[in-house]
């Protein structure tokens, strides 16, 4: 599994990559699944949990933050919202695994199981026969 | 029992929450990470909460545990930071092995004991690889663009052992997570893919 | 659908900051091909001498000009290969807009190759692999490149050598993909044949069918392997006609068609350069077609009637013979082919007849003339026109409108007369129109010309204020034209903050059109930073003249305007915020301390040279014809947006032959000059005995008064061992005794009189040359006396002997660093040199308020000639310092902080 971190409003990692550069990078690993964490909540991650599912050939993952951090440095985005936004992506087909991240806690992954159980995982790609 | 990717065909699968966050609600002293094998360590390890693997084990596993119970299918080792190159910040790099190992057993025991209750929902864990302190593609001088602190092999060397370590301790999957350099990634990719061919492991971890 | 699986394409998916994914209906993709330093000798000197600033600069060339992978080589004897390719490409990833693109990492070292897997985050290409050492090594090779993720180049080659002919070219081929696919586990879309492209036409009948045997290699490889892809280096082809680069394009762009047919997927070759293949003269074509495809090759024939028709070109050389047959077409198509080439022989009768033709005289503006400059358009904006080629079709376009003027304005002056006499009046919409000017204190107005010319050319009108432009004027002309840009351009540091100003004065009058900001000294971060903020109406940085025109459509269409403004306004909050959060990042000493780190220089036993005289000595009315030979041309080329060093330049494959029109015209203009001496060259030059005070000051003897110059020091944190410089550094210390200084100053001036008759006479091309023309003199003077300084006037160096090359590279000892550049950046401290210098009247020089020096071809600067003083810049200082400097140059810290913002934190 592999999950990478996409740092703020511009959509790239740290080190500059897009989504689907990053995707490319770890092709090669062959990953389970690949997603990703961290960094952003889940309101912010979805255009580019979105991408992802989109062009990966492997499955798909995402644990967000429980939101951005308040000006004290806490996460105080409630189960219920967390789990509200996830549910619009397992909606979509974005996803076959999901979670939590920094400021998650039992309760929230409750919510998201939950929310997430009466959709169908994303169907794994094919790879076109030539 | 089912396997993971069966699993995965199936429906969403769950992974857990933040392992911090939770360990700070046991409010953790000095002492608490120390326990009594680190009493005498001569650097403060307050904030090492991978330490806490092997000190307070059972603290660690009743988390796992708590996360099993809101219905987590994958747990994540709380190895974060268990690599020689992150633990040298408490000059703990010889511990690294160590560390993932014991976190590894941690997170199994849990997951073994909610797969035992409930066949039909097979628990699995993933073995938390995170990124570094020291990163690969950027420079932390600002005059010296070109520098780096530290090299690929290094790089290489370190998540080796890391990845022997969760191995060792039974992981059923390698998650290599926050990944805000592709560099790291891949030196972390690169010794998965050596560790498994050396290794000749029939069910290899991806 | 959720549910419905993706299908994913097995297409050869590359990255570097962003992807590229090479799907059937990617055209050829370009590799750049200078970042090599078997094919590039300037790479390969900025390599040796570890300049990789200017390295990264070719890389960021190579982007700029389309290159859609980057090729990067350390080949080389001298080299170090290993680490060579580790610091260029640790370096380049921390270039965005370099490394954005994928890498090709190339050598025949496969060390070299390992070295560069390991710093590159993206997925790249190795370049390349091969069973020429055996299938052990070939595996080995392969299973490492996998690991890392890297698609390979896959040489046809093996144990008994590299193939020649089509059917080794396939074995080798679909052999090394078997153990590919099989051994190694490859998958088949990131394998990459190179065929090897060898030369053909060089005399040996068994060469003559290499390109034959390339193409249809090609063919079969892609009918037999369809996933993988296929690379080669096209300039191989053509090697037997070197020198001969009219030729060799053709050949290049004839062999592209044929083996794109077939199947070749990229090539380290420049698509700009090539000949459009329906362009390529018939009779050229066809040769090169004989010779390509080998037909009607018997005995070489084919190749001797290509050998013969090259030498034919080479004999015409640049009297090529006049293709008039476009004189017999339409009207319409006679003025487009005039505004493509620039052909202004012919366009007043044209011009003329189509006026005769067309209902209204403003139709043919609007109908062949627009047309003709749309296809300029377009070519210059697909890379295919280059800017001194844009300006000569702008001159035509002028010559053409001057035609139609009169009868234009006769025809509105009739319709008025209508209007009033039916008692309606109504103001007739125009063109969008945008205001230009210089700002206050500035008199460099080369870029905001070009700029001029080339928006006039895209259909804008173009209300040019000059230069010198106070604030109000500014304003107030953009209300009386009722303007919908404003552009702005500078070349000094004090511009920037008259910019801010204008900003300022813009929200202030409650102004709501965007605002350009353009000009050497001016970024996207200083825009971003500084300005942007000051004005809520859209504020937009413009990196040179090809962009203003992207930036002034989007902003002149209603329905993209906004979009394109508030992307912008988010991309320079985003710069904003980055900046500030990197405030942190720079660490300074305190300015004591970095006052105890000067250059170590051993002043113990140090006897300074003395000058040959001390005072100052007035060159008046110089001889031109001696400034000739210190003439830099890089600078000349890079004014009018041609980037590439000189003299290799002239040869480029892309740009090499507009480069070399330019420099012709640019040489007889020159003769011109120098001939009918339109211009005066004057200039001064001045020795004093100096006594260092303190770090950053030293005191000047000058008569019996004293000048206290004062310099600024670097601030921030070095590595351990590098000095905190200082330009008083390297002026020995008071307690070992006194030294000396020199400075100079040199102008050309009168030039502005020919300005302006070329300006007259409709002629941008002329116009501007001749500015940059002026530039260049300026700067050959300020270097000729430099040389007659160091060997003569001073003497310190009078056995030196070098080339202008050296010259220009600076290889001599001591340097003449300017007030107001990067090693003393405190513009004011001109006053003191100009006092020296006997004034303003010594060589007709003014300076205006900001500091400028007018006439704009004008250098000025200090003598250092200890043997390791050398050119650096200051950098950001810390408060500590710009306190202390208010002080010793008694000046209110208000003051001086408006001079040093540029280097404030």
């Amino acid at each position: 599994m592999i999950s990478g971190t996409i740092t703020d409003a511009s959509g790239r990692t740290l080190s500059g990559q897009t989504p689907e550069a990053f995707y490319i990078s770890v092709m090669h690993a062959q990953p389970l699944s690949v997603g990703l964490n961290c960094a952003l909540g889940a309101e912010q991650m979805r255009p580019h949990i979105e991408e992802l599912s989109q062009i990966a050939s492997c499955y798909t993952s995402a644990y967000p933050n429980a939101g951005l951090p308040n000006a004290f440095g806490e996460y105080d985005e409630q189960p219920h919202q967390t789990a509200h936004i996830i549910e619009s992506w397992a909606k979509e087909g974005f996803l076959n695994i999901v979670g939590g991240c920094c400021g998650t806690t039992p309760d929230h992954i409750k919510h998201i199981a939950q929310s997430v159980s009466r959709f169908a995982p994303r169907a794994l790609p094919v790879q076109e026969k030539v | 029992m089912k396997s993971l990717r069966e699993c995965l065909q199936e429906r969403i699968l769950i992974i857990d929450g933040a392992m911090g966050t939770m360990i700070q609600q046991h409010k953790p002293t000095e002492e608490t990470y120390r326990g009594e094998r680190f009493n005498n360590w001569h650097t403060d390890v307050k904030g090492n909460n991978d330490l806490l693997s092997i000190t307070q084990p059972d603290m660690i596993e009743g988390i796992h545990r708590q996360y099993l119970e809101a219905g987590a299918d994958i747990i994540e080792t709380n190895t974060f930071s268990s690599t020689s190159i992150a633990q040298a910040d408490y000059d703990m790099q010889e511990l690294a092995y160590e560390l993932n190992a014991a976190a590894a057993q941690c997170a199994r025991r849990a997951a073994n004991a909610f797969t035992k209750q409930n066949p039909d929902k097979p628990r699995f864990v993933a073995g938390a690889m995170g990124p570094l302190n020291k990163t690969l593609s950027l420079s932390p001088d600002v005059n010296n663009p070109g520098y780096r602190a530290v090299t690929f092999d290094e790089v290489v060397t370190a998540y080796t052992e890391q990845i022997k370590g969760l191995v060792d301790g039974g992981v059923d999957i390698l998650l290599i997570e926050t990944i805000f350099d592709m560099l790291n990634a891949k030196a972390a990719i690169y010794a998965a893919k050596e560790f498994f061919r050396k290794t000749t492991c029939r069910n290899c971890p991806s | 659908m959720p549910n419905t699986p993706i299908v994913v394409k097995p297409y050869l998916r590359l990255s570097g900051l962003e992807p590229l994914v090479v799907r059937p209906e990617t055209n050829f993709i370009n590799v750049g091909e200078r970042t090599n330093v078997t094919g590039s000798k300037k790479f390969a000197r900025l390599v040796r001498e570890g300049h990789f600033e200017e390295a990264l600069s070719v890389a960021r060339q190579q982007v700029e000009n389309g290159a859609q992978i980057l090729d990067v080589n350390m080949d080389d004897a001298l080299l170090n290969g290993v680490e060579a390719m580790t610091t260029f490409l640790n370096l380049l990833q921390s270039e965005p807009d370099i490394a954005r693109i994928p890498i090709m990492i190339d050598s025949s070292k496969f060390e070299i190759i390992q070295a560069g897997l390991k710093c590159v985050q993206g997925k790249c290409i190795v370049n390349s692999i091969s069973l020429k050492e055996g299938l052990d090594a070939f595996i080995e090779q392969a299973n490492i490149c996998k690991s890392f993720g890297a698609a390979v180049i896959v040489m046809a080659f093996d144990e008994t050598g590299q193939a020649d002919t089509k059917e080794r070219k396939i074995e080798i081929c679909s052999r090394a993909y078997d153990i590919l696919t099989q051994q190694v586990g490859y998958d088949p879309q990131d394998i990459i044949f190179d065929p090897n492209i060898f030369a053909i036409a060089t005399g040996m009948e068994e060469h003559n069918n290499y390109a034959v045997d390339f193409i249809e290699a090609t063919r079969e490889i892609k009918k037999r392997m369809p996933l993988t892809r296929v690379s080669g280096g096209v300039s191989n082809v053509s090697f037997s006609f070197r020198g001969n680069d009219h030729v060799r394009e053709a050949i290049h762009s004839v062999f592209l068609y044929y083996a794109i047919q077939a199947g070749m997927d990229m090539g380290i070759v420049n698509a700009g350069q090539l000949v459009v293949y329906d362009e390529i003269e018939p009779k050229l074509k066809q040769l090169c077609e004989d010779v390509i495809l080998n037909r009607n090759n018997e005995n070489n024939e084919a190749t001797e009637k290509l050998i013969a028709f090259a030498d034919t070109v080479k004999a015409r050389g640049r009297e090529t013979i006049k293709d008039e047959s476009w004189r017999n077409d339409t009207v319409e198509k006679r003025l487009a082919h005039a505004l493509v080439n620039g052909i202004t022989d012919y366009i007043d009768a044209d011009t003329e007849e189509a006026r005769l033709q067309y209902p209204r005289p403003l139709d043919v503006i609007e109908g062949p003339l627009m047309d003709g400059m749309n296809i300029v358009g377009d070519l210059f904006g697909s890379g295919k026109m280059f800017l001194p080629q844009v300006v000569k079709s702008a001159r035509v376009m002028k010559k053409a409108v001057a035609i139609l003027t009169p009868y234009i304005e006769q025809e509105k002056e009739e319709k008025r007369q209508r209007e009033a006499a039916d008692g309606i009046s109504g103001e007739v919409q125009g063109a969008a129109k945008i205001l230009l000017a210089t700002v206050k204190g500035d008199v460099h107005d080369i870029g905001k010309n070009i700029v001029g010319v080339v928006l006039g050319c895209n259909g804008y009108d173009i209300i040019d204020l000059g230069v010198m432009v106070p604030s109000e004027k500014i304003l107030t002309e953009a209300r009386n034209h009722k303007v919908d840009v404003i552009g702005l351009s500078g070349l000094i540091t004090p511009s920037l903050d008259e910019m801010v100003h204008i900003a300022r004065e813009m929200k202030r009058n409650g102004m709501n059109i965007p605002l350009l900001i353009g000009g050497a000294t001016t970024s996207r971060m200083h825009t971003a930073v500084r300005i942007a903020q000051e004005y809520d109406h859209g504020v937009v940085h413009v990196l040179d003249a090809s962009r203003s025109v992207t930036v002034t459509g989007s902003l002149m269409q209603p329905e993209h305007r906004n979009q394109f403004l508030s992307n912008i306004r988010s991309e320079y909050e985003k710069l904003k915020t980055d900046f500030n959060s990197k405030q942190t990042a720079k660490q300074f000493l305190s300015y004591a301390d970095a006052s105890n780190n000067p250059a170590a220089i051993p002043w113990e036993g140090y006897q300074p040279v003395k000058p040959t005289f001390i005072g100052n000595r007035v060159f008046a009315d110089f001889p031109l014809e001696a400034l000739e030979p210190y003439i830099d041309w890089q600078p000349f080329f890079i004014a009018w947006e041609m980037h590439g060093k000189f003299p290799a330049i002239l040869s480029d494959l892309v740009i090499g032959a507009e480069a070399t029109k330019l420099y012709n015209d640019a040489r007889n203009l020159l003769k011109q000059v120098i001939e009918e001496k339109w211009v005066k060259a004057h200039g001064v030059i001045g020795f004093r005995e100096v006594t260092k005070t303190a770090p950053d000051s030293i005191e000047v003897k000058n008569n019996d008064q004293v000048i206290r110059l004062e310099f600024l020091r670097q601030q921030i944190k070095k590595a351990a061992g590098q000095p905190n410089l200082s330009l008083s550094d390297f002026i020995r210390p008071g307690t070992y005794g006194t030294d000396y200084m020199g400075a100079f100053s040199v102008t050309i001036q009168q030039l502005d009189v020919w300005v302006k008759k070329f300006h007259d006479a409709q002629d941008d091309y002329n116009k501007i040359m001749l500015q940059a023309l002026g530039d260049r003199l300026a700067e050959a003077f300020a270097e000729c006396l430099h040389e007659k300084v160091r060997k003569e006037y001073w003497g310190y160096s009078a056995a030196e002997t070098l080339t202008n090359e050296e010259l220009i590279r600076e290889a001599y000892s001591g340097i003449r660093p300017a007030p107001g550049y990067p090693a003393c950046p405190d513009h004011t401290e001109k006053y003191k040199l100009f006092e020296w210098l006997g004034g303003e009247a010594t060589t007709g020089i003014h300076l205006t308020e900001s500091l400028a020096m007018s006439p704009a071809s004008s250098v000025c600067g200090w003598y250092f000639a200890h043997p390791d003083s050398k050119y650096f810049g200051v950098g950001k200082i810390d408060r500590d310092q710009l306190k202390d400097y208010a002080q010793r140059k008694n000046m209110s810290l208000d003051e001086a902080e408006r001079w040093l913002r540029p280097i404030l934190e």
